[in-house]
């Protein structure tokens, strides 16, 4: 087809289209979904019977906000691959990676410290299955989201949104779980951050095409 | 794209934004301009800068809700357009690499005892006994690998009535040479 014919072609279907909002409003829109999903989560499951005794702790505070960094910051930066030319910096990709290494770190440390390794990791995979339950309705909101803009990159994008996602699931099952122990955050909570952002990363681009 | 088309280009997106056909299609014909220009000065006179240009083009218009009006035009585009190019380049490579030319590849030989096979002494009788316009055209296109407009330049005809008497040729060959007609 000659570039002429193309042109005409797509002028003919020159129908009025209402501009996207900027990133920024379009990721405090998903954010409130995301965490109303997050409270429907925490309950459904029940908050954790010790709440009110871990409320204060640096280390339960720590964990929460980075798993709520993770998402917001994830999701947001996949929001703003999927609009061409508005990253001017790769730094929220950056962040995003450094906010999963602190985390990952920190637990890495935990289990450490606590000299037991993998052996008290008990019923990890129940918070695994949770986590990726009240992330699925944020996961695909976001998709549909991002399929409405441009992602470039959609590698990223995906990835970037999958993280998002679960990361707004695992701060909702840090309010679930009373497990303390380092090594079921690190398979229970986080590993499914990770694993589904990487499966994420893989299955999901192609549909953002 | 210098700042006065970058300006150009923003306004008329805004104005294709809200369905106006002719500014839609004055955007694009300068965006394929723009675009071919780029993947030039990149890549030199490849053949498939119509390529680059297509991609962009279609990309545009799927992305085109995503521009901001408020926003610079230059940023938008080129990230379409240098993501495009990319695109296409990895496809060129890969084809380039799995494909070979088919100039390269070597001519069918028929069978020696093939029935198709025909004596070069019989062609050329059937060649003599055509019609003189006929034989003088197939023998140019067919003997001397002469191209349809240099026999139409040569005996004073159209093209088109070179390659009709050309067809009547080869069915008058077929003919006298025993062959069914194709």
């Amino acid at each position: 087809m000659r570039s002429d014919d193309l042109i005409a072609q797509l002028a003919s279907r020159a129908v009025p289209v209402q501009p996207l909002p900027s990133p920024r409003l379009r990721l405090m829109a998903w954010s409130a979904l995301a965490l109303a999903c997050g409270a429907v989560g925490v309950a459904a499951f029940g908050p954790r019977f010790n709440l009110e005794a871990v409320a204060g702790d640096p280390a339960f505070l720590l964990l929460g906000a980075i798993a709520a960094g993770v998402g917001a910051v994830a999701a947001g930066a996949s929001l703003v691959l999927a609009v061409p030319g508005a990253e001017r910096s790769p730094s929220l990709r950056v962040a995003t990676v450094a906010l999963f290494g602190v985390w990952a770190i920190a637990l890495v440390a935990l289990i450490v410290r606590g000299g037991q390794g993998f052996a008290a990791a008990s019923h990890w995979y129940t918070c695994f299955a949770r986590v990726g339950l009240i992330g699925l309705l944020p996961a695909v909101t976001l998709f549909v989201m991002l399929r409405r803009a441009a992602p470039l990159q959609l590698g990223w994008t995906s990835a970037l949104a999958a993280i998002g996602a679960m990361g707004i699931g695992a701060l909702a099952i840090h309010f679930i779980c009373p497990l303390t122990d380092a090594a079921h955050a690190l398979l229970g909570h986080l590993g499914p951050v990770l694993t589904i952002g990487w499966l994420g990363g893989w299955t999901v681009k192609s549909l953002l095409k | 794209m210098n700042p006065q088309q970058e300006q150009q280009a923003s306004a008329l997106m805004v104005r294709a934004q809200q369905g106006d056909a002719a500014a839609y299609t004055e955007l694009l014909t300068m965006l394929a301009a723009a675009s071919r220009q780029y993947a030039r000065n990149r890549l030199g006179d490849v053949p498939w800068l119509d390529d680059v240009a297509q991609e962009t083009l279609l990309t545009v218009h799927k992305a085109r809700r995503t521009y901001d009006g408020r926003r610079p035009f230059a940023p938008w585009f080129y990230a379409i357009l240098s993501r495009r190019m990319i695109d296409v380049l990895r496809r060129e490579r890969r084809i380039s690499a799995r494909e070979i030319v088919a100039e390269v590849l070597p001519e069918p030989l028929a069978p020696a005892e093939s029935p198709s096979a025909v004596d070069p002494d019989r062609v050329e009788a059937a060649l003599g006994a055509l019609p003189s316009r006929q034989r003088e055209v197939v023998s140019a296109l067919k003997l001397r690998d002469e191209s349809v407009k240099e026999v139409s330049a040569r005996l004073g005809m159209s093209e088109s009535a070179v390659k009709v008497t050309a067809h009547r040729g080869y069915r008058a060959l077929r003919r006298l040479l025993g062959r069914p007609e194709s």
